[in-house]
């Protein structure tokens, strides 16, 4: 044993000097380069193989009947050299992927489709299927290896790639590919993780209080179980999460799960873990008495909080930035994966790894005078409702005010419904499309009758240039229909009109029943910016709230103790988090007048606090990044920059200022003598 | 301003100094520090006494702004104790040390490093000096969370000398630590005090401060109950201790017909010298380590640092290294300040000689060449082992070298008495 360490030691000296640092980074280029060289082959050759597909394809046209045509249209296939290609389930596909014209279109899906069954079994379809995956996969590889060498993590690199190395490969021998991929996307996160935290370190290696206290959080976070755990658990969890997305299911669905499993887990993970490291690196030093030794050095309170701080937040970037790249590269490589349905892989394209801004309709409004008018219509014309008035039985100005609420609803429910066999007009205001938009996407989400979603029922959509197209819809669900960007005029405007017909073919029938539809069942999309970057902007939306969540614990823990503090930071965090469903709540909470008035009073506190609970913290849980990353909606710049000024700056310097003041004139040492 | 008083100008000034410690509902529970005035002047080794519950750390936690006082006025450097640019000067030691487990030496002396702005290059050379200084450099990359409580306390140590601080604050600095460590300790700071370090050593064992301080305080209850020197709180002038070698029963009765033929007073008590056991042990330990012996633990620390009071008078620096290296040596050497303590009552205490041993003996002098001192007189122990006759067991061991007798002293009657060589073997340091 003491041989073994004592070479261990040698060779830990030689890996950090630099003469051992050259020779394992040569070394690592070799075996980077050599194992991933039979997928480059794979790779380049599917690249020649698909670029033939799509020359072949690009001239075929189905309705000139060549023989390729009828080849493709009757058995699905291509013949390519002395090759055929293809099968029954292209012969499926390609019916759906011709135009007007007879010419296909999603050549390189159908190209792609052509090619997998080409490709080898242990090869991972979305890396192999692309070239440029397969170099920036060994390019990263590469970055990581030589960045972990050159940093002092020699040791960790060979221990953790050798370990998740031979699971790999043991996981490709029994044909489990997904596992295989998951294990060693276990050890890749890792160093990742630890080459990161290296170069946020070694960024806070400045002589300063704040940075000093920041980097010995940082090496408290990689030491003590109470983060270990939660870093740990995220490093294997998150790699291990796609076995769990059914790979039948549609692409869409599987990259959309990806997304919200993942960022989920990552901000869940992350937020608990800042919770409890806030607490217990404050409160823990209080109790263990390190603080004795730290504030008789020249070090503020203010100083020492904002260190605390600035090494959790580092911690979180580490957190963020490692996962957000793993969900990043995962769903890149699902991407590229050959969607069964090439409609599947359009609505990937189009509907999900976008960011699009959406547009509601624009309804009429009721007009004060109008409501008044109809409020006091009702009252004159119900007898018994104006004897309870004026014997004193109900009071009036609580009447009108039910009145008015619910000849709003009626109006606006009104404005919301398109009755059978009739059609009404919806315009969708400051459309504004980027440049070379070719279409927007019309969402509508209608109900029927007793919405049953067994059953699909006729609507027809008119434009203003007179072009109209008539769909199915199942109630409840949403569904989607693409529009010419060039129905949009020159103010922005775009108007569609529904109507609540069916078109045999011939003629025109009425609908069913009465559409009608939410507030926000019709709505305009159209993309603005691409995937990439509205998940900075989601990531750095959760950092800001990461950000309060660190300041929060901090402070807290400065004024209690442990348990205390944590109770406390949680609720605040649970409290913000469910903000928008205890807004609600309390929007529908009503006390009922029989209940005794004890415990109305007791009622009241709680719709008290319930309600200062998310006017205080509504922003909190009402800004969902995941949410938007997962319908392919955009987050702006400016929801990055209110979040940043009121969570991230606001409320965290409200939290700072808060424990400062506490803590400042906080006794530090106890009374151990007999009282 | 004079020179002296330039020189002795306070670090810290308790005027009044009052401490009450309240319960939540704002009560006063205790009083642990009740109107206390004391002055720590610059370049003294100042100890605080008291048993446990005294007020002692309450004190100290008062200076370094750990804990607000009651009433009364304090300052630090002429400032309020809470003032952050304050604590750039001092060194801190607390009674534990309250170390962080998950990381090293080297880790811990970096990062207190950094948290007085110490560039890179400094940071290094102060962490290399102060881990050879209280050697801990084998095990400079262990967690501390391993360490046992003496290494730990090391560590303490090294952490309030990495700002080479002017005022320095140890509360129980030897606990922990075992008799090596324990007389290291004392030997660096008196070094310390000699390179103009300000010193507040806060301890109830009583040995350790007496060994060390210029000026003690005597804490009780929370109040003083005495301070001064050591020499004023400690004198008993009622006692002379005169030190000789080993004498013959026969001989030790001529001493005593002489003093109460001259005095009229009776010797009280013959006991034989006894080496200090912390002596006896260091002794044994630089034998072992001179035979190379191994060991797992800490090892013997370094020289003290060099940038620890840099700039100080280099004949003080070399008095040090010189007392260190007679350590190694195992010879003995009295303590600077024993020594001058020595020196005074060796003055003071010639006539008394000259008296004892006459202006007209003539005898020649013993061949005996161990010179024999005079302790200062200190107080009779509070049970002293007093022996109604002396007997042939008697044996009275050389005082270690040091000072030499003046030369105005007849040592003709003493050298008469002295009948047997001394046992050099048995030499000791006081």
């Amino acid at each position: 044993m003491f041989s073994f360490r004592s070479r261990l030691d040698r060779f830990t000296s030689f890996a950090q000097s630099r003469r051992g640092k050259a020779v394992l980074s040569i070394l690592s280029v070799l075996v980077i380069v050599g194992l991933a060289m039979p997928l480059l082959l794979a790779a380049v050759r599917a690249q020649g193989l698909r670029a033939q597909m799509q020359s072949a394809l690009s001239v075929i046209d189905l309705d000139e009947r060549s023989p390729e045509a009828i080849a493709l249209l009757d058995r699905g296939e291509l013949t390519i050299g002395e090759f055929i290609y293809g099968g029954p389930r292209v012969k499926a596909m390609v019916p759906r992927m011709a135009d007007a014209q007879g010419r296909l279109v999603g050549v390189d899906d159908l190209a792609r489709v052509l090619v997998s069954p080409t490709l080898p079994a242990w090869a991972p379809a979305g890396l192999v299927q692309s070239l440029e995956n397969c170099i920036s996969l060994v390019v990263a590889l590469l970055t990581l290896a030589l960045g972990c060498i050159w940093s002092g993590l020699a040791i960790h690199l060979i221990v953790i790639a050798t370990l998740s190395g031979t699971a790999g490969v043991l996981a490709v021998w029994f044909g489990e590919v997904p596992l295989a991929l998951a294990l060693i996307g276990i050890g890749a996160l890792a160093l990742s993780f630890l080459l990161v935290v290296g170069v946020l370190g070694a960024l806070l290696a400045g002589a300063s209080p704040v940075f000093a206290i920041a980097a010995t959080v940082m090496r408290e976070a990689q030491r003590q179980r109470i983060s270990v755990a939660f870093i740990g658990l995220l490093l294997v969890v998150l790699p291990i999460l796609p076995l769990s997305i059914d790979p039948a299911s549609p692409l869409r669905y599987q990259i959309q799960t990806f997304i919200s499993r993942g960022c989920g887990l990552v901000f869940s993970v992350a937020s608990v873990m800042t919770l409890l490291l806030a607490c217990s690196t404050v409160a823990f030093e209080m109790r263990d008495r390190q603080i004795w030794q730290l504030l008789t050095k020249p070090v503020s309170r203010a100083q020492y909080m904002l260190g605390k701080w600035l090494g959790i937040m580092a911690v979180n970037t580490s957190i963020l930035l490692v996962g957000a790249a793993c969900i990043v590269i995962y769903v890149q490589y699902l991407s590229l994966r050959p969607a069964a349905d090439p409609l599947d892989a359009r609505a990937v394209r189009e509907e999900v790894l976008v960011a699009r801004q959406g547009q509601l309709a624009e309804f009429e409004s009721l007009q004060p005078a109008r409501l008044v008018e109809m409020v006091d219509q009702s009252i004159e014309s119900d007898p018994v409702l104006k004897a309870e008035i004026e014997s004193g039985e109900r009071d009036l100005y609580e009447t009108r005010i039910k009145l008015a609420d619910e000849r709003i609803t009626a109006f606006g429910s009104q404005q919301r419904a398109v009755p059978a066999g009739q059609g009404r007009a919806f315009t969708f205001r400051n459309v504004s499309v980027p440049r070379g938009t070719e279409q927007v996407t019309l969402r509508y989400e209608f109900h029927l009758g007793q919405d049953d979603s067994h059953e699909q029922h006729p609507v027809i959509f008119r434009f203003a240039d007179g072009s109209w197209v008539d769909k199915q819809f199942v109630p409840v669900q949403a569904n989607v229909l693409p529009i010419p960007a060039e129905l949009i005029d020159a103010n922005g405007d775009l108007t569609v009109e529904i109507m609540s017909l069916g078109f045999d073919g011939t003629n025109f029938t009425p609908g069913e029943g009465t559409i009608v539809f939410d507030p926000d069942g019709i709505e305009i999309l159209y993309a603005v910016g691409s995937f990439g970057g509205n998940f900075v902007r989601a990531m750095g939306v959760q950092w800001t709230k990461l950000a309060f969540l660190a300041m929060l614990g901090v402070a807290s823990a400065t004024l209690l103790s442990f348990g205390v503090a944590c109770l406390l930071a949680f609720t605040i965090f649970v409290a913000a988090q469910l903000a928008p469903f205890i807004q609600l709540s309390v929007e529908q909470y009503r006390i009922a007048e029989e209940t005794p008035v004890v415990l109305q009073w007791v009622q009241l506190g709680v719709k008290g606090i319930a309600f200062s609970s998310q006017w205080l913290l509504g922003a909190f849980g009402a800004t969902k990044p995941v949410d938007a990353l997962v319908d392919g909606r955009a987050i702006s710049i400016g929801a990055l920059v209110q979040s940043a000024l009121l969570i991230g700056i606001g409320w965290t310097g409200l939290a700072l200022a808060l424990g400062w003041l506490g803590f400042r004139r906080k006794e530090l040492a106890i009374y151990s003598g007999v009282g | 301003m004079s020179a002296s008083s330039e020189q002795a100008r306070p670090i810290v000034e308790a005027i009044g100094l009052t401490k009450d410690f309240s319960d939540f509902w704002m009560r006063s529970k205790a009083r642990a520090v009740d109107g206390i005035d004391f002055e720590i002047r610059e370049r003294e080794i100042f100890g605080l006494l008291g048993p446990n519950g005294s007020g002692k750390s309450t004190t100290i936690k008062m200076i370094l702004g750990l804990l607000r006082r009651s009433r009364g006025k304090l300052s630090v450097f002429g400032r309020d104790p809470g003032d952050v640019s304050v604590k750039s000067r001092i060194g801190y030691l607390p009674e534990e040390s309250y170390l962080y487990r998950f990381l090293n030496p080297r880790e811990t002396l970096e990062y207190y490093a950094k948290l007085f702005g110490q560039r890179r290059s400094m940071r290094r050379e102060r962490v290399d000096e102060l881990l050879e200084m209280v050697g801990l450099q084998h095990v400079a990359h262990r967690a501390v969370g391993e360490f046992s409580k003496g290494m730990a306390r090391r560590l303490g140590l090294a952490q309030a000398l990495i700002n080479d601080p002017e005022f320095l604050i140890l509360d129980e600095p030897t606990s922990g630590l075992d008799p090596v460590g324990t007389h290291q300790v004392k030997e660096l700071l008196i070094e310390l005090g000699r390179r103009g370090k300000t010193i507040l050593l806060s301890s109830h064992l009583l040995a350790d401060v007496e060994d060390v301080c210029t000026r003690m305080v005597i804490l009780y209850g929370g109040r003083i109950r005495a301070q001064g020197t050591a020499g004023e709180l400690l004198s008993d002038t009622e006692h002379t201790v005169i030190r000789l070698p080993k004498l013959r029963a026969a001989t030790i009765g001529h001493i005593d017909e002489l003093v109460r033929r001259e005095e009229g007073l009776a010797v009280e008590s013959v006991q034989p010298a006894r080496q200090r056991l912390e002596e006896f042990f260091m002794g044994l330990v630089a034998k072992a380590q001179a035979e190379q012996a191994a060991t797992s633990g800490a090892l013997q620390g370094g020289q003290t640092a060099r940038f620890l009071g840099a700039g100080v008078d280099p004949t003080s620096q070399a008095e040090g290294r010189e007392l260190l290296d007679d350590l190694k040596r195992g010879e003995e050497r009295l303590a600077p300040e024993m020594t001058g303590k020595v020196a005074a009552a060796a003055t003071a205490q010639r006539d008394v000689l000259a008296e004892l041993s006459g202006a007209t003996a003539s005898k020649p002098p013993s061949s005996a060449t161990e010179p024999s001192t005079v302790a200062p007189a200190h107080a009779a122990p509070s049970a002293p082992t007093k022996e109604a006759a002396p007997t042939s067991d008697a044996t009275s061991t050389g005082k270690g070298v040091g000072a030499s007798p003046g030369k105005d002293v007849d040592r003709s009657i003493i050298d008469g008495l002295l009948g047997d060589q001394p046992d050099r073997s048995k030499g000791t340091k006081d």
